[in-house]
């Protein structure tokens, strides 16, 4: 008898799965890997690596799964860096790590563009090739990333394809990439939510302070 | 009067403060150039990670909520004339010891918005901000790390609203004198000279 697939989500944003909306994005993901029989498990990176226990977990988790997703907010141009010390403690122990496995990194960046993902996406990309493992591509995502039944299709689309031990459609990985909002609204609208958020904590007036100017 | 001296910080993300021959290759090019340089041995402290939570931006502006190393490292990064990223080159990127430190740098940029050859970019917070040097340490030559290297300090410029950057990578064998000799080609690219 054929044992269930396993798919583990990686959740590299500090604010953990409930409160961030890239690992929630890449959460359709494994659910619809779920539907087409495949077994998941979820990991927070920041948790895990604070202990021993946690760092033990991590690895034993990854060495029994099929296809690892990362889901990861860009943090200055590349990962996070707690993502960066699972990727060294994973490269460290590539050698009890089992079975070649399929790894995809899904990135979000608080940008219009997706192209910011680019070197984050050469840097997994990278490590997985340091693994031994199969690169299954990227999906990327900027500021104004799809929801919603468009999500649902395309995730159903790129689980299909790695169910069947394929890498990640191209068409699918253009449509996640793909900006929803002309590049003026952004600006206008993300700078008209700093000033609204700095309100309410009382600091409007110091939005542009200079603490450390000599 | 003579100008005051101008200052270079090392985020060192390889070493703990022991020997290390690419680090003072690094200290001893810089001053040749003039530069008094300070390293930060990230290895030897406590740096938490970025929590994300925006609050550099919008609860104290200007200034990361978390009182550790990682905040003492941005302020003297933006009053340098010179931020040095010692690392060893990492999947082509930075080690996390030296990443935990850049990721605490977003303080030192503004968080509204403008547009940047093309792109939208943070504006920068301060009227001086550092020249950047990324410098990257490999056993082996790898050109693949080395471009997405070079890549990332460039995007890392852009973001971090430095006016020049450079990025070397240096293999763990090669002589002082080479290494020296690289550091100084960097300097130079960055329009720092003796």
């Amino acid at each position: 008898m054929n044992e269930a697939k396993t798919a583990v989500l990686l959740v590299g944003s500090p604010k953990g799965l409930a409160r961030s909306t890239g690992s929630r994005r890449a959460a359709v993901l494994l659910d619809a890997l779920q539907d087409r029989g495949w077994a998941q498990e979820k990991v927070h990176l920041l948790s895990a690596l604070r202990s021993e226990e946690g760092r033990a977990g991590l690895l034993k988790v990854v060495a029994s799964t099929d296809l690892v997703i990362l889901a990861t907010p860009l943090y200055v141009d590349s990962l996070p860096a707690p993502v960066v010390g699972a990727l060294e403690h994973l490269h460290g122990h590539h050698r009890s790590m089992g079975e070649p496995k399929q790894f995809v990194a899904f990135l979000n960046c608080g940008f219009p563009e997706a192209s910011h993902n680019a070197t984050a996406l050469q840097i997994c990309r990278l490590f997985t090739e340091a693994m031994g493992w199969m690169w299954a591509g990227g999906l990327s995502m900027g500021g104004t990333g799809m929801t919603g039944e468009i999500l649902q299709q395309v995730m159903t689309q790129v689980a299909e394809a790695l169910a069947r031990g394929d890498p990640v459609p191209t068409g699918a990985a253009a449509l996640v990439s793909k900006p929803r909002m002309k590049t003026w609204l952004y600006i206008l609208g993300g700078n008209v939510m700093w000033r609204r958020l700095a309100r309410r904590q009382g600091s409007q007036r110091n939005l542009s302070a200079r603490p450390y100017a000599p | 009067m003579r100008p005051p001296p101008r200052r270079a910080v090392v985020l060192d993300g390889i070493s703990t403060s022991g020997e290390n021959k690419v680090r003072d290759s690094l200290i001893e090019a810089t001053g040749e150039a003039g530069l008094n340089a300070k390293v930060i041995a990230l290895r030897d402290l406590e740096v938490a990670a970025c929590q994300g939570c925006f609050g550099c931006w919008i609860r104290i502006p200007g200034e990361c909520v978390i009182p550790d190393a990682g905040r003492d490292a941005a302020r003297t990064v933006i009053q340098s004339d010179l931020a040095v990223f010692l690392t060893p080159v990492t999947f082509g990127g930075y080690s996390s010891t030296l990443k935990k430190a850049v990721d605490r740098l977003i303080p030192l940029v503004s968080p509204y918005f403008r547009r940047v050859g093309g792109e939208v970019h943070h504006r920068p917070r301060y009227r001086r901000h550092p020249r950047l040097i990324g410098v990257g340490l490999l056993d082996r030559s790898d050109p693949e790390a080395e471009t997405v290297f070079a890549q990332l300090v460039e995007r890392n410029a852009i973001n971090l609203c430095t006016p020049a950057h450079a990025a070397v990578v240096v293999r763990t064998d090669e002589e002082p004198a080479v290494l020296r000799q690289r550091v100084r080609g960097a300097l130079k690219e960055v329009g720092i000279q003796p």
